[in-house]
């Protein structure tokens, strides 16, 4: 019979470490002879298919090892207080160690419990409402481009309601910024607005006086927050049934409203801001022009449809409903979206001004992060307790050798670990107690206290700290348990082979940094070049008067002259789009005979003959505007250079062409510009003169100043606004600071990276410092050698350099493509972009390699500059 | 003494026990049953068959010797007890009994 085969071994170790030693022997021996017996008879595949099953069929229940046998050793109290004992010992004798490796840990979890917390807030939003699930967010959508939208029209709930049967409620309210009256005194209330009765129904807002079921079924009626109410009523007060004279923002009747309830202030986690909600039967009666009208956008709109089913029938029938309503040719370019409520918060990125600032991939981002960082942090403890290894080599084999079981190893360095780690846990709980103030100002936003140490954190922080603590105390016990006493005690083999792992586990920390520190910098890059770019104009020193009344707005010319007779004015105009602008309106361009179906959509903006001059935007050809000029069918019109390419022709000028089926002549094109964020490709733009009193007239004056006494010419200016205002207030922002403002979000992104690649860098730095300290203290008596042979200090510390350098390496040829994909990946999402070049690229590699070999360095020339004799005389 | 009742596959067990003669492990108990009866059984099901006799008194066993082909693990060897003898005995006396019942038809 040749033997050629044995099963596999880890079969008998399983076996052994759980059956009764009774059954052992017998067991395995038998098995091992059976698959000796039956090995000429089967083939190898057959073979341990029935030796697996016979090995399945020995573990009965009976001959395994009591629990207790199992993990008695472990669990014995005298061990484990004396497990501490030694513990403690072990990690004050160790003190620098000790410190590196409670910083890190304690730094890590910090960090992951904020990443944590917020990534839980950001999810959280809009979903304490018992209904949230069923709650859809009607967004307009145009379905060629999928442009959304959130503002909606007024008769689209009824057209809805009367379209389709089924069980659905629909919510809707819409902005409208009041005053408040109190005596004299009148208060701005910005988060006014008009609302359905139905509000109260589909969301959870509860009421702490009134009725919901009634509130805001009548005309002239309110409902205030709980804030809002005691401002106005006092603290404690039922103010229901109680008037409210409010007047709106841009309009000149006072109305005496009844309060109908007082609601309870809404959870932070939510992105329906109401402040007071009056009665929609107002806005109805207000504006009536608008209640048939599908095309002044203005509502938010909620759907509550309980049942899912009925939600895949209306959406399919909204084709019918636009043909319907609004005639078959808007089939095509108008459709309705239903965007669950749950999703509102994260995934409305590309809805216009959809009033959140959830990002969803800035929460992926996140939550990537926060788990790189927890990585690093345990293979960084890792790498310190297998560094240590050897250092602790003497100790465990005088165990060893007095009897101790691997358990009982296990046990000690398990107790070491969890010590550590829940230490650590201990100082980062009050850490981020402390730095919960400066890490709310970081990310802007009112979280409550509660959000973070709520029972769900705590617990999840104590199941990363067991479960670290746990895998990388395991480590070193495994490593040093598992290796045979005889070899242990022979001092001159280190018998433990821990060096490839270590290794590939430096090298995976010095990628991550590396991605986090190339990504860094190329947002860092991005940002600048948005906030640097010269956007087309002259941003600098110019300022923007919103003018929102209507009887104002008819006075604007006036107004514009007088300011531009102030003192310290440079040039002054007037535009129906401020600066950053939405761009709010637009029409169909057509040109070269096209038909109307074929229209291209461009913005069009009113302005005046002093806007180019003004705002410094380059005439390319053609003309500017004379002061005469019209917006009437015939009249000039200027386009920019999108424009121009649009139209597929080099010289435009005195074209014919069509802007909303009128005709218009081409008298001149401008450079673009770039009118809002770099996110946004600019359009094709067509520029007109409007006078007042039509809907695209000027709102806005544009205003360059040319002062060092900013204060005086703005007071200045609010004297010749207050002749014109009537009540309205003066409120202007500098477009410069405006542009920046845009950024903001991209801002606190490019912080939180910056913060995460510091943290991540830092970490690792700490573990590599670790290591070599550990390195060259192991390599100390090859270092005396060396240098009493007659090595230089660079010489050696070259030596101990290139192994990690390399390590380093091996971690950048992983980092830089992964971090090239990412942050390629994230500039798609602006239209001016900078590239990932070469320059960043060995920009980062310099930044991360000077680290790390700083850490490497300074202790190496600290071990290489030690008098050999040192080292060497203890032989 | 708990159930002293012998199943089918323990009355074969423990003769096969008692043939072997105080020679009778897991595996060579294992190559008898193939031998004789043809039926194919897995290592554990005899152990378990085994240490059930065991537990009921009717063999006795001990740890012998080791070889290479076991992986260096000792054999366990079981030996039929009188008690054994005795149900083996008392097992075939009702069959006989049983047998002279049988009416002589086919």
């Amino acid at each position: 019979m040749t033997e050629n085969k044995n099963p596999p071994g880890w079969v008998d170790r399983f076996l052994t470490a759980i059956l009764k030693d009774r059954f052992v022997d017998e067991a395995i021996g038998d098995m091992h002879e059976w698959y000796a017996w039956k090995q000429g008879s089967m083939s190898g595949f057959r073979l341990n298919l029935f030796y697996m099953l016979g090995v399945f069929q020995a573990i009965r229940p009976y001959k395994i090892k009591k629990i207790g046998g199992l993990f008695l050793l472990t669990l014995d109290a005298i061990m484990i207080s004396n497990n501490v004992k030694i513990s403690l010992r072990s990690l004050l004798a160790h003190r620098l160690f000790t410190f590196i490796n409670l910083l890190g840990l304690t730094i890590s979890l910090v960090s992951f419990l904020f990443i944590y917390t917020y990534v839980k807030y950001e999810l959280s939003y809009d979903n304490f409402h018992p209904k949230a699930d069923h709650i859809y967010k009607v967004l307009k959508r145009h379905p060629q481009t999928g442009h959304l939208s959130r503002s909606t029209s007024t008769p689209l709930a009824e057209a809805f309601l009367l379209e389709f049967e089924g069980d659905m409620q629909f919510a809707r309210y819409g902005e409208d910024p009041a005053f408040v009256r109190v005596g004299d005194d009148k208060y701005y209330e910005g988060n006014f607005y008009w609302g359905d009765s139905t509000l109260f129904n589909v969301f959870n807002m509860p009421f702490l006086y009134g009725n919901p079921k009634k509130a805001l079924t009548e005309k002239n009626t309110l409902v205030l927050t709980q804030e809002v109410s005691e401002k106005y009523f006092g603290e404690g007060t039922n103010p229901v049934g109680k008037l409210l004279p409010v007047k709106l923002y841009d309009g000149n009747v006072e109305m005496l409203m009844r309060v109908d309830g007082v609601m309870r202030s809404l959870p932070p986690n939510t992105d329906l801001p109401f402040e007071i909600i009056g009665s929609i039967a107002n806005a109805f009666e207000l504006y009536s022009q608008f209640n048939d009208s599908w095309s002044f956008f203005w509502l938010h709109t909620y759907a509550y449809i309980p049942d899912v089913k009925d939600l895949s029938g209306i959406t399919g029938q909204i084709p019918n409903l636009v043909e319907k309503n609004l005639g078959p040719q808007y089939v095509d370019r108008v459709s309705y979206h239903f965007q669950p409520l749950k999703k509102m918060h994260l995934y409305s990125a590309e809805v216009e001004r959809s009033g959140t600032d959830g990002n969803v991939n800035y929460i992926i981002t996140f939550a990537l992060a926060g788990i790189f960082i927890i990585i690093i942090a345990a293979i960084n403890y890792l790498n310190l307790m297998g560094a240590r290894v050897n250092k602790r080599r003497k100790e465990t084999n005088i165990r060893k050798v007095l009897g101790a079981n691997k358990a009982q190893l296990f046990g000690q360095f398990l107790t070491e670990s969890i010590l550590t780690v829940f230490a650590s846990l201990l100082i980062s709980l009050v850490l981020s107690y402390l730095l919960w103030p400066s890490f709310k100002g970081f990310l802007g936003k009112e979280l409550p206290m509660s959000v973070v140490f709520g029972w769900d954190t705590l617990v999840v922080m104590l199941v990363i700290a067991l479960l670290s603590g746990t895998l990388s105390g395991l480590y070193p016990a495994w490593l040093l348990a598992t290796v045979p006493t005889n070899q242990v005690v022979d001092k001159h083999k280190s018998g433990i082979q821990r060096n490839r792992f270590l290794k590939i586990l430096v090298s995976f920390q010095f990628s991550i940094s590396m991605f986090l520190i190339l990504s860094t910098l190329v947002i860092f890059r991005q940002v600048n070049f948005m906030s640097k770019k010269h956007l087309g104009f002259n941003k600098e020193q110019l300022l923007s008067i919103k003018v929102e009344d209507k009887s104002q707005q008819e006075k604007i010319l006036l107004i514009k002259d007088q300011m531009g007779a102030l003192p310290g004015v440079g040039a002054v105009t007037v535009s129906g789009e401020t600066l950053p602008s939405q761009m709010n309106n637009g029409g169909g361009l057509q040109w070269d005979g096209k038909p109307r179906e074929e229209a291209a959509y461009v913005h069009i903006v009113a302005i005046d003959q002093d806007f180019f001059e003004t705002l410094e935007i380059p005439l390319i050809h053609g003309k500017n505007f004379s002061r005469t000029n019209k917006f009437e069918p015939g009249g000039p019109i200027i386009i920019n250079r999108a424009a121009m390419e649009l139209m597929g022709t080099a010289s435009p000028v005195n074209k014919k062409v069509k802007v909303n089926g009128d005709d218009y002549i081409v008298a001149g094109v401008v450079e673009n510009y770039h009118y809002q964020s770099l996110q946004t490709r600019v359009l094709p733009t067509v520029f007109c003169m409007v006078g007042p009193g039509d809907r695209l007239s000027p709102d806005n004056i544009l205003i360059r100043t040319q002062t060092d006494d900013i204060q005086a010419s703005l007071e200045a200016m609010e004297d010749v606004w207050n002749d014109f205002s009537g009540n309205a207030d003066f409120s202007f922002h500098f477009v410069d600071e405006s542009f920046q403002a845009i950024y903001e979000s991209e801002r606190r992104f490019l912080k939180l990276f910056t913060g995460f690649a510091l943290l991540s860098i830092i970490i690792s730095c700490m573990g590599l410092y670790g290591i070599v300290l550990f390195t060259t203290e192991e390599k100390s008596k090859e270092i005396s050698l060396r240098k009493a042979l007659g090595s230089s200090v660079l010489q050696i510390v070259s030596l101990v350099t290139k192994r990690f350098l390399v390590l380093i390496l091996i971690g950048f040829v992983v980092g830089i493509p992964l971090a090239v994909y990412f942050s390629t990946d994230w500039l798609q999402q602006f239209s001016y972009r900078i590239t990932v070049d070469a320059i960043t690229v060995v920009a980062s590699v310099v930044i991360v390699l000077f680290i790390s070999l700083l850490t490497i360095g300074l202790h190496t020339m600290k071990a290489a500059m030690v008098n050999p004799v040192d080292h060497l005389r203890n032989e | 003494m708990k159930g002293t009742h012998l199943g089918e596959f323990e009355e074969m067990i423990l003769l096969i026990v008692g043939i072997l003669n105080g020679g009778a492990y897991g595996i060579n108990i294992l190559k008898e049953i193939e031998e004789h009866t043809g039926r194919v059984v897995t290592v554990s099901t005899v152990h378990t068959a085994l240490y059930r006799l065991e537990q009921k008194g009717f063999v006795s066993s001990f740890v012998g010797g080791a070889t290479n082909a076991r992986g260096g693990r000792s054999k366990r060897f079981y030996k039929i007890t009188a008690e054994g003898r005795g149900a083996l005995g008392h097992a075939r006396s009702i069959r006989d009994k049983l047998w002279n019942l049988m009416p002589d038809m086919i």
